[in-house]
């Protein structure tokens, strides 16, 4: 025992005794500390509304001109679609469901209906750029494209067959930039900044003629020599 | 008054001691074996029952009911003998509930492994065993009140105050979260959906974490601690006042393992404001043990046995700071679904859990066995084994939690993320987890040396099965007290009753309301059930355990909307019968992975997920290529959803098995398109339906707006 101990309580449990100190003053002042801040912040965030909820932060970082009252655009309560939104493209750009309920994709309309002439794009060709092309490549490309661009799901982009486009330069980046999401290629506009687009675009149009090992067979038609 | 002479039984303790440890070294190596498998996945040996999926509920089992649970009963088979002056109640139901808990465990071990599952952590045992584990706990209840009834100490000193908490809490919390209906004698569906089944089984995880690893533990050390320290308790009135506002406000606190998910925020708040009230009464319990060794310090230098407890004790006040901190919003927004969590249960379950279960049998084998230590140098020698396991167990996951998490959510200055790429952020912190395991193979290391110097122990000395002791009879009522709480620990009706109602309070104002009341998920009408081969496909997501790696529950951050998509709204998931919200990302979200790869995307990844994404630590799954679907169970399936209020048309349950079939050969189709030639009975069929499904109701109802 130290000095300064409350006395001995005459509790004997199997030899265990205990004694009658006080609680320590700290922690009860921070006992007390606790439960004055839980109830200002149930107060702060539910009784008057003065912080921001989680979807109101939300809807804040996505747009910093956010108000409350545009939150019932859409019609499930305190959700704002980011597509509803300038400046806020959703990266989504997916198959629907077929009404059948079955998996088949469904064209989403908006992406085929315009047919514009493609903007017409210029390859990179310095050695830095397609070295950072590649790497794009490898990371976001290779799954379906093969590590070589040789083809797995994907067809194979070394080859002179196109499915889509006519394997210029402009046409590569356009189904980059879009997608084919009827076969499970993603828009890749919203994930990657037109920079890398443009480096990883230049390096697929790089491998022309490679020739890899495990080539996949030709798909499409054959364009050029 | 007479005194009479009774026998402890040390039988019942041995058993005990044996077990936990014997479970404590098969729970810790399954730990090991998935720790490493994070990094060279091919342990697994390519064995379904061997994936991490399967292993990690095992593991977590294992250790939890198997290992703290054996050494729970180990102490409280000791201690209540001796602190109520009485042998158990019963020698019987000491047996029944010995064999019977093994029994629990062997049967989780099997089970688990081969899949049967509930999905939901930590309770992820089928229904025969829930009903199982029901009964033997409540044996143990009547085991336990029983000899409180026949006692001959007036008073009940605190330890049994936890005691009684943690039997009462534990049987409501592990009934209440185990309604489920049967589908057949290993399946089940939990009759909560989505966020109501979220909550209840946070409800119910938080508070197995408060009443089956705390309460009962810190029961564990008012008892162990000041006998091994032969110090009087620090101070009874804060016993009192840490007692009582442990168990009524830990309750409240489960919401906290949802913030910034789908959960309501009013619960989310109650989640946080409990946590952070939670500090003072967890830190009343280190306090209570540490300033118990005030003046003991110099024996703390010489004995092993206190030098574990101590470690234990400060980990126990470090882990109940650390976790009030993760329910506060902005530090979850960061922890949450990263190894954060896991190193922060480590502390509790190395540190607190372990430590004062060795210290406790260091303390006690030499008792029961009526000799000394075998070995004082190797019980030290586990002790600092321990101490650095649990550093370099928990340094490399915080780094590696912080690391993963700040490329998550970091951006480029054009917008974009700067690491789109999931696998990216998990390659670089593989070194961390290859440092973590050697911190886990230190502390198994310690504890194998502490089996055999335990066991050389025994050998050394022999068991006193049962110990004479001596004591007068209590005679006439309860004495009048002066004092309200001498009042109520003489009554141990009253003070179950008592810890009783103050224990159902927090869930109950939590949970009735997200039963009830309508506006707390609000409905989506494009939300439409799971079709018969997908939900095939979720049963076998269930079955191979992807919950606990990939998460279905997207926050509303731009990070996670900008890499996964629209955030996850309540309405998502009411026929998620049980949720799958996950609660670690060891792979990127899944929600809203439906329609993001084309169909033979994700049979060639299952196939081997390292052909698509190089470097994968995802083990490859070709069992689905060529095991069939259980088309079978379908339709008793869809009836068991029927009962739960799933909107299926009325007799569905027999067109179910068409309905499946047609929409496989459709999948079968496509996929051959996409030039992949697979029969459309083979469990990737469903397992492609179902992911392809997940999160595209919402896509229909953009587009129809």
């Amino acid at each position: 025992m130290s000095k300064g101990d409350g006395k001995l309580l005459d509790h004997n449990y199997d030899g265990i005794q205990e004694l009658d100190n006080k609680l320590p003053p700290w922690w009860l002042n921070l006992f007390y500390f606790t439960i004055v801040w839980g109830v200002l912040y149930l107060l702060y965030y539910h009784v008057l509304g003065m912080g921001d909820l989680q979807v109101a932060e939300y809807n804040k970082e996505m747009n910093p001109n956010w108000k409350p009252t545009t939150s019932e655009v859409s019609g499930i309560p305190g959700y704002v679609s980011p597509l509803a939104q300038k400046g806020a493209e959703s990266p989504e750009v997916a198959d629907q469901k077929s009404p059948e309920g079955g998996t088949a994709p469904v064209v989403a309309a908006t992406k085929e209906v315009k047919e514009e002439a493609p903007a017409h794009y210029e390859p990179f060709t310095d050695t830095a750029a397609l070295e950072s092309g590649h790497k794009i490549y490898v990371q976001n490309c290779a799954a379906c494209h093969g590590q070589k661009g040789e083809g797995i799901i994907g067809p194979n982009l070394t080859d002179k067959y196109w499915l889509h486009g006519d394997g210029s330069f402009s046409a590569i980046v356009k189904v980059i930039q879009d997608g084919v999401p009827t076969k499970g290629m993603i828009s890749w506009k919203p994930v990657l900044p037109e920079e890398s687009l443009l480096q990883a675009a230049s390096y697929v149009y790089s491998l022309k003629g490679t020739n890899p090992p495990n080539g996949k067979a030709p798909q499409g038609e054959a364009y050029g020599d | 008054m007479a005194v009479e002479t009774y026998y402890y039984d040390n039988r019942i303790v041995r058993n005990f001691a044996v077990a936990t440890i014997v479970w404590g070294i098969v729970g810790m190596l399954v730990g090991l074996t998935i720790a490493i498998q994070l990094y060279y996945p091919a342990l697994n040996l390519g064995i379904p029952y061997m994936t991490f999926g399967r292993l990690r509920p095992l593991h977590t089992n294992a250790v939890i009911f198997a290992f703290a649970g054996n050494a729970i009963f180990t102490g409280v088979y000791y201690s209540i003998q001796r602190l109520l002056k009485a042998r158990m109640f019963n020698d019987t139901l000491s047996k029944i509930h010995f064999w019977g808990w093994q029994l629990i465990i062997v049967l989780a071990a099997v089970t688990l492994v081969l899949g049967f599952t509930s999905s939901k952590e930590y309770a992820e045992l089928e229904w025969p065993i829930d009903i199982l584990i029901a009964v033997i706990w409540v044996i143990f209840g009547i085991n336990m009140f029983g000899t409180i009834a026949k006692r001959r100490e007036r008073h009940l000193y605190v330890a049994i105050w936890f005691y009684i908490s943690t039997v009462v809490t534990v049987a409501m919390l592990h009934i209440v979260n185990s309604f489920e209906i049967p589908v057949t004698f290993w399946k089940s569906y939990s009759m909560f959906a989505g966020v109501q089944d979220a909550l209840t089984q946070w409800w119910y995880g938080h508070n197995a974490v408060a009443f089956f690893l705390t309460t009962p533990f810190l029961g564990l050390m008012y008892y162990f601690l000041p006998k091994a320290a032969e110090r009087p308790v620090f101070s009874y009135r804060l016993s009192i006042v840490h007692f009582w506002s442990l168990i009524f406000i830990y309750i409240w606190a489960g919401p906290h393992h949802l913030i910034y998910t789908s959960l309501p925020d009013w619960a989310q708040s109650l989640g946080t404001a409990f946590s952070i009230m939670l500090i003072a009464p967890s830190w009343g319990g280190m306090l209570n043990g540490l300033l118990t060794l005030r003046g003991a310090w110099d024996k703390v230098r010489e004995d092993p046995i206190l030098k574990f407890m101590v470690v234990g004790v400060t980990a126990y006040g470090m882990s109940t700071f650390e976790g009030p901190m993760l329910s506060i919003k902005s530090i979850n927004a960061i922890s949450h679904y990263t190894d954060w969590t896991i190193a922060h249960v480590h502390i509790g379950a190395l540190g607190w859990n372990g430590f004062i279960t060795f210290g406790m049998l260091y303390w006690l084998v030499p008792k029961i066995f009526g000799t000394k230590l075998h070995s004082r140098k190797q019980a030290n020698f586990h002790f600092w084994t321990g101490t650095l396991g649990i550093i370099f167990y928990v340094l490399p996951l915080y780094w590696a939690a912080f690391t993963q998490s700040l490329m998550w959510k970091e951006f480029t200055a054009d917008g974009f993320l700067q690491y789109p790429n999931f696998l990216e952020t998990v390659l670089q912190i593989i070194p961390m987890y290859v440092a973590r395991s050697f911190g886990g193979l230190l502390y198994l290391t310690g504890v194998c040396v502490g089996a055999w110097n335990l066991y050389l122990t025994a050998k050394s000395g022999s068991l006193i099965a049962n110990e004479k002791a001596e004591a007068a009879a209590l005679e006439g009522p309860p004495p009048v007290e002066t004092y309200w709480h001498r009042w109520i620990e003489s009554r141990a009706g009253q003070l179950t009753v008592w810890a009783t109602v103050l224990v159902i309070i927090g869930g109950a104002v939590e949970m009735i309301p997200m039963y009830l009341v309508k506006s707390n998920i609000p409905t989506i009408s494009s939300v439409k059930p799971y079709t018969p081969l997908e939900l095939a496909g979720r049963d076998i997501y269930i079955r191979e355990g992807c919950n606990n790696c990939h998460s279905q529950m997207i926050r509303p951050f731009r990070s996670e909307t900008e890499r996964y998509g629209e955030y996850s709204k309540a309405g998502e998931f009411v026929y998620d019968h049980p949720f799958l919200w996950g609660s670690k990302r060891t792979g990127p979200d899944l929600h809203r992975i439906g329609g993001k790869y084309p169909d033979a995307w994700h049979y060639n990844h299952m196939m081997d997920p390292g052909k698509m994404s190089p470097g994968s630590i995802m083990p490859p799954y070709p069992w689905l290529l060529e095991d069939t679907i259980n088309s079978v169970d379908i339709p008793a399936k869809i009836r068991a959803m029927q009962t739960l209020g799933v909107p299926y048309a009325e007799g569905f349950d027999q067109q179910a098995v068409a309905d499946l079939q047609a929409q496989a050969g459709r999948i079968a189709a496509n996929l051959k398109d996409q030039g992949v030639t697979v029969d459309s009975d083979k469990e990737i069929i469903a397992l492609i339906a179902y992911l392809q499904r997940l999160g595209t109701d919402i896509k229909g109802s953009k587009g129809a707006q």
